[in-house]
């Protein structure tokens, strides 16, 4: 189990650090590994909304002034 | 009158004082800004106190007040926005020393506007770090702290604007909320103060956090003053593209309308959690109140209410990775800690990601907007604890341990996703004499409801009168 806990670790470390990188922000290793909570946080967030009945077709805006109308 | 009478003034009796003589805007200002030099040092409300620009603005008051050119409710009242707010000609730091030394070369549309209706801008208010965080324990320019308790946060990251407010340095302030920070730090200073619907106050010129959920909102001792203050800055603006078209309707003067048979839910359900005990039975007590006004009261709970709070998180470290994005590549030094791992993490949420969670909050919306076909309004607390103590990081409740940010935000997130308008008006203190407030909730576009229902909440208690400090 704590060889899998640190494989998985190992793994979402390389995640982070692959998606940071990727997006320009490259991070030391130590900042990596600091943003495993949080990232899995996030991850746990966006999986939910994966399994949801969204409606793909609904214009996915950032605001949308209609909303008081 | 003394000056901290004076201090203490609703606008209508300010007003009222100004057009028969009885005071005068330069007089006032000068109580103020002496009151500022002798209690800021103590609370650190302000991180600036534009003072000779204030009295330049309160002789010109006086003049135009006496040639009878009266320009409405904030003419000649000394008022103050929060550090996030362009001020032309003057240092907005946003709290972080990536713009200190920054200084505007236009007015934010709120500022503008505050000027055009002939207000005093007394300074610039304390925030939390770049308005990212609930504490207002600031790294670079020390904590904001309570008038209640100076051992304790006001709240954030509209912390300075609250304290300003509560402690009368202030007859109203601007601040911002993108996930509780005009509710919190109401709640923790008990003041009122407004977060509108989304788009309802111009953003232009204020340092954006997250273009999703940032609000704009006043922050005053009355539901009226609070009303009054946000109708004068409210309103189209062609500079801000997601602004709400249309003029502001007229709020302060349409609060007297009758609550009576008016139908309101409580909220309810395990998204409420655990509370502390005296703001349970504080809720209890206002709902009891608002029977006796003649509302309607049933249960209601908020669909994916928990849900919807992280959802909301996601959103929020996107944007703000977003707008941090260059400084955080090429200054990381430039960011505490706590607000360096915000914006880093937001690097980790993925386009499909952002926008699955905005497709989730046109449904969540819609689910909202279901709720309010049969009510006019939602209660439910601000925050599920009063303030907490400097450095704190943990609160223990109902015999578990939550983390403070957590505590703090839970309960206001939702109402940054949906856009709606939420009042938070003081409830109750706690044996310490500690404040805390209650949310008002109402449907998107219907602040009106919200104001009167808070309004004779106030008419009915006293809560919103209790002053936390003396000269």
């Amino acid at each position: 189990m704590k060889q899998q806990m640190s494989e998985t670790d190992s793994s979402e470390e390389q995640v982070i650090a692959a998606l940071t990188n990727w997006c320009g922000l490259p991070l030391p290793d130590d900042r990596v590994k600091g943003l495993v909570p949080a990232g899995r946080r996030l991850r746990q967030t966006a999986q939910w909304l994966t399994r949801l009945d969204l409606d793909a077709t609904e214009p996915a805006c950032t605001f949308d002034p209609r909303i008081a109308e | 009158m003394t000056p901290n009478e004076l201090a203490y003034l609703r606008l209508d009796e300010l007003g009222r004082a100004y057009l028969t003589g009885g005071l005068s805007p330069v007089e006032v200002t000068e109580v103020m800004l002496a009151r500022i030099e002798r209690l800021n040092p103590r609370i650190n409300a302000f991180l600036k106190v534009t003072a000779d620009e204030a009295r330049k603005q309160a002789r010109s008051a006086e003049t135009e007040i006496h040639a009878g050119e009266w320009r409405g409710p904030l003419h000649g009242v000394p008022v103050s926005v929060k550090d996030l707010f362009f001020t032309r000609g003057v240092e907005t730091t946003g709290g972080s020393p990536i713009y200190r030394g920054f200084v505007p070369d236009f007015d934010s549309t709120v500022v503008a506007r505050l000027k055009a209706a002939g207000a005093v801008l007394l300074g610039k208010t304390h925030l939390h770090e770049l308005a990212y965080g609930i504490t207002n324990d600031n790294p670079y320019y020390g904590p904001c702290l309570n008038p209640w308790d100076r051992s304790r946060i006001p709240g954030g990251s509209s912390g300075g604007s609250a304290a300003a407010v509560s402690a009368g340095l202030s007859f109203a302030s601007f601040g911002t909320d993108t996930g509780g920070s005009i509710r919190i730090p109401s709640s923790y200073c008990g003041v009122t103060g407004l977060k509108p619907t989304y788009g309802r106050i111009s953003r232009h010129g204020v340092i954006p956090l997250s273009v999703n959920l940032d609000h704009v909102g006043p922050f005053a001792r009355t539901v009226k003053d609070a009303a009054l203050a946000a109708e004068i800055v409210a309103g189209a603006d062609k500079n801000d593209p997601s602004c709400l078209r249309g003029s502001c309707p007229a709020w302060g003067a349409n609060l007297e309308s009758s609550i009576r048979g008016w139908r309101v839910g409580v909220v309810r359900g395990s998204f409420i959690g655990h509370l502390h005990p005296e703001i349970t039975e504080a809720m209890a007590q206002a709902e009891r109140e608002l029977e006796c006004a003649g509302v309607e009261l049933e249960e209601v709970e908020i669909p994916d209410a928990v849900e919807v709070g992280e959802v909301a998180h996601l959103m929020q470290m996107a944007d703000g990775a977003a707008v941090y994005h260059r400084r955080i590549v090429e200054q990381p030094e430039a960011f505490s800690e706590d607000v360096r791992i915000l914006i880093e993490q937001g690097h980790l949420v993925s386009a499909v990601d952002y926008i699955n969670a905005q497709r989730f909050r046109r449904q969540f919306q819609k689910k909202l907007r279901a709720r309010f076909r049969r009510l006019k309004a939602m209660l439910l607390p601000a925050t599920p604890i009063p303030a907490p103590l400097l450095k704190q990081r943990e609160i223990e409740l109902a015999g578990g341990h939550e983390d403070i940010g957590l505590a703090s935000t839970r309960l206001v997130r939702p109402f940054n996703f949906a856009g709606v308008p939420v009042l938070t008006v003081p409830c109750g203190f706690t044996t310490e004499r500690l404040p805390f407030g209650m949310q008002i909730v109402t449907r998107a576009g219907d602040e009106l409801t919200g104001l009167s229902l808070g309004h004779a909440y106030q008419e009915r208690t006293g809560w919103h009168t209790l002053r936390p400090m003396e000269a």
